[in-house]
């Protein structure tokens, strides 16, 4: 029911790492080999998790300063001189306040650019809203050229890495601050597949992020009560995997979106206008409700918008019958 | 036409002429387009593709080699237009340079052209980066010399190639281009040379109506730039500023070329209304006879 070929057999009870430090992980181990990878950030290399790729490769790594625009720019004209240059900043920053940089200068111009958008979602917490990226992967997806991934936990990250290396184009990977399960097995990423976890006749989760886990746990209490859910890691949001979804959904014929982000244009977006245009489906998106996150701790801020795992289980619950 | 051959100052000024009666038969032929811009720096474009001071590649800038660490002294020099409504100059020039046949300039702005109404990177031979956006080409231009330093060593030497990003004084407005000198001069780019076209108009007004920032030459000084004043509409005063330039190590440098808006017609001179104006068709014929094309 749960997937060996996916999950680490200890994963309920996984070691956290944060999503972000694969970032930087992802990098030196590809750096190592790649001469033509270069990191950018915008002044925020040690909370992106990029500061190990400057320690090991000073020379091919760039602060901007705060200039979140000109590191857009920069990082497109790197690109052209045929480097391949990873873009590291809050998401609430860039894709934030770069977005028209990224549209003209490297989505329109299908410019070899990676842009890493860490802090997503309000599980970042303490910093507030202004800090808090909960629109990104509306504002990416958006774009034509762009994909964009959203990996579960730090070993998928560095797999998410490898995968932008390995594809020419723009990508935008969405990262996360805390600490968190890190329960995958290390596969390759594959842009375009979705994975699923767990299979369930009753009710389809799709997840992103941090709450795949959250998914995973809350899908196990929910067995207990006799709801069978299956389990989705939608990581690669654009281009989506179609296909997976929609057996799913078939399967199901019940689907709950669950994502850090806001609902409008993001991972709940994205599924419901798959659903509505190819398979018309009983639909639930659980996620930030067109309102702004708040300062806090990370569990006490998720209470506060109904992602806590307590919320979660109770709202799908009540949502099936 | 052989641009590797030196010409002299009075052949130049032909060109400039030349493109811009290019300039407006496209606009006219589009019946939309820019003009002012295109006009008062036909001679940055005249000096840039045909004074022989910027190594022109023969391949397609717009289609990039592959990154080989250690490769050098091949590669061209590189023309970055920040300020894309000027294209009408930089697709004529391009075209009278021999990238593309001139008859191709009639579909400016038409579906399918591989000229767009602002440039789009790759979509003719030699148009590098897409623009429009004020204030993006001048990170770009600045992220290239940038590679092209990591590629060829931090101190600018012969076979370093050169970036020239062509840019406008309506342009600076923008925080990015600021964003992009401090960068540029912190990185010690001296591979990279900013050319202002400085024609004191923009879309709405006279950007001294606009702008009320101070005087530009001390803020480009206190930025770090080294900043070389020219009068832009005079080749060889362009051409000497470009020569210096490259001399020039240590960092980034803005040459301040001087120009009329509307440059050549004597009715669209230092008018902000012929910024983006179609001429009629008289006013096309006049302009062309005015010009000599």
């Amino acid at each position: 029911m749960y997937s060996d070929q996916y999950l680490i057999p200890e994963w309920r009870t996984a070691p956290k790492k944060a999503i972000r430090v694969g970032v930087g992980e992802g990098l030196v181990k590809l750096g190592t080999k790649h001469e033509d990878i270069v990191v950018l950030t915008a002044d925020l290399g040690e909370s992106t998790k990029v500061r190990v790729f400057a320690e090991e490769f000073p020379d091919r790594f760039f602060d901007t300063g705060v200039a979140e625009q000109n590191m857009a720019g920069v990082a497109a004209g790197l690109s052209y001189a045929g480097f391949v240059p990873f873009m590291a900043s809050y998401a609430t920053f860039s894709p934030g306040r770069n977005w028209e940089q990224i549209r003209i200068s490297i989505s329109l111009s299908n410019a070899n650019v990676k842009i890493i958008g860490s802090h997503s979602g309000v599980s970042s917490g303490k910093n507030g809203p202004s800090h808090q990226g909960t629109e990104d992967i509306a504002l990416m997806r958006v774009l034509p050229n762009m994909r964009v991934l959203v990996p579960a936990d730090a070993t998928q990250t560095v797999a998410a890495i490898e995968a932008a290396y390995k594809y020419h184009g723009p990508v935008y990977i969405r990262t996360c601050r805390p600490e968190t399960p890190n329960f995958l097995k290390p596969i390759p990423f594959e842009i375009g597949k979705a994975y699923v976890y767990r299979e369930g006749r009753d009710v389809t989760i799709c997840a992103c992020g941090i709450q795949v886990w959250d998914s995973l746990m809350v899908a196990e209490e929910l067995a207990k009560q006799g709801i069978e859910c299956e389990v989705i890691n939608v990581s690669s949001i654009k281009p989506l995997d179609e296909m997976t979804i929609l057996a799913s959904a078939e399967k199901t014929g019940k689907v709950v979106t669950v994502e850090d982000h806001q609902i409008v244009g993001g991972l709940g977006g994205v599924i419901a206008e798959l659903l509505s245009e190819k398979l018309p489906t009983r639909m639930k998106r659980i996620g930030i409700q067109d309102r702004f996150g708040l300062s806090g701790e990370w569990g006490e801020v998720y209470q506060k918008v109904g992602l806590d795992r307590k919320s979660l289980k109770e709202q799908i619950k009540q949502w099936i019958f | 036409m052989a641009y590797t051959v030196s010409m002299s100052a009075q052949e130049l000024e032909k060109i400039a002429n030349k493109l811009r009666g290019d300039v407006l038969e496209m606009v006219y032929g589009a019946q939309a387009g820019h003009v002012a811009g295109p006009l008062s720096s036909a001679e940055i474009f005249s000096v840039l593709y045909f004074g022989n001071v910027v190594r022109l590649g023969s391949n397609t800038p717009g289609v990039w080699e592959p990154f080989t660490p250690g490769v050098m002294g091949k590669e061209p020099d590189h023309i970055i237009l920040s300020c894309g409504h000027y294209c009408p100059v930089l697709y004529a020039a391009l075209a009278r340079v021999g990238k593309f046949p001139v008859e191709e300039l009639k579909t400016f702005m038409q579906v399918e052209s591989r000229l767009p109404g602002h440039p789009e990177r790759g979509s003719a031979p030699g148009v590098e980066v897409s623009a429009g956006p004020l204030g993006q080409g001048v990170s770009v231009a600045t992220g290239i010399a940038l590679g092209l330093k990591l590629k060829f060593g931090q101190r600018a030497q012969k076979d370093t190639p050169r970036v020239y990003c062509v840019m406008s004084d309506g342009e600076i407005q923008e925080g990015q281009v600021w964003e992009a000198f401090n960068f540029a001069v912190r990185r010690q780019l001296d591979n990279l040379i900013f050319i202002l076209d400085r024609n004191r108009i923009q879309i709405e007004n006279y950007v001294s109506q606009l702008a009320t920032y101070g005087e530009v030459m001390g803020r480009l000084e206190s930025f770090g730039l080294h900043v070389l004043e020219v009068e832009g509409n005079d080749i060889k005063q362009l051409r000497d500023s470009l020569g210096k330039a490259k001399m020039i190590m240590g960092g980034p440098v803005i040459i301040v070329a001087n120009t009329v808006a509307g440059k050549g017609v004597s009715f669209m001179e230092n008018k902000p209304v012929w910024h983006d104006k179609v001429p009629t068709k008289d006013e096309l014929a006049k302009a062309l006879k005015e010009l000599h094309v």
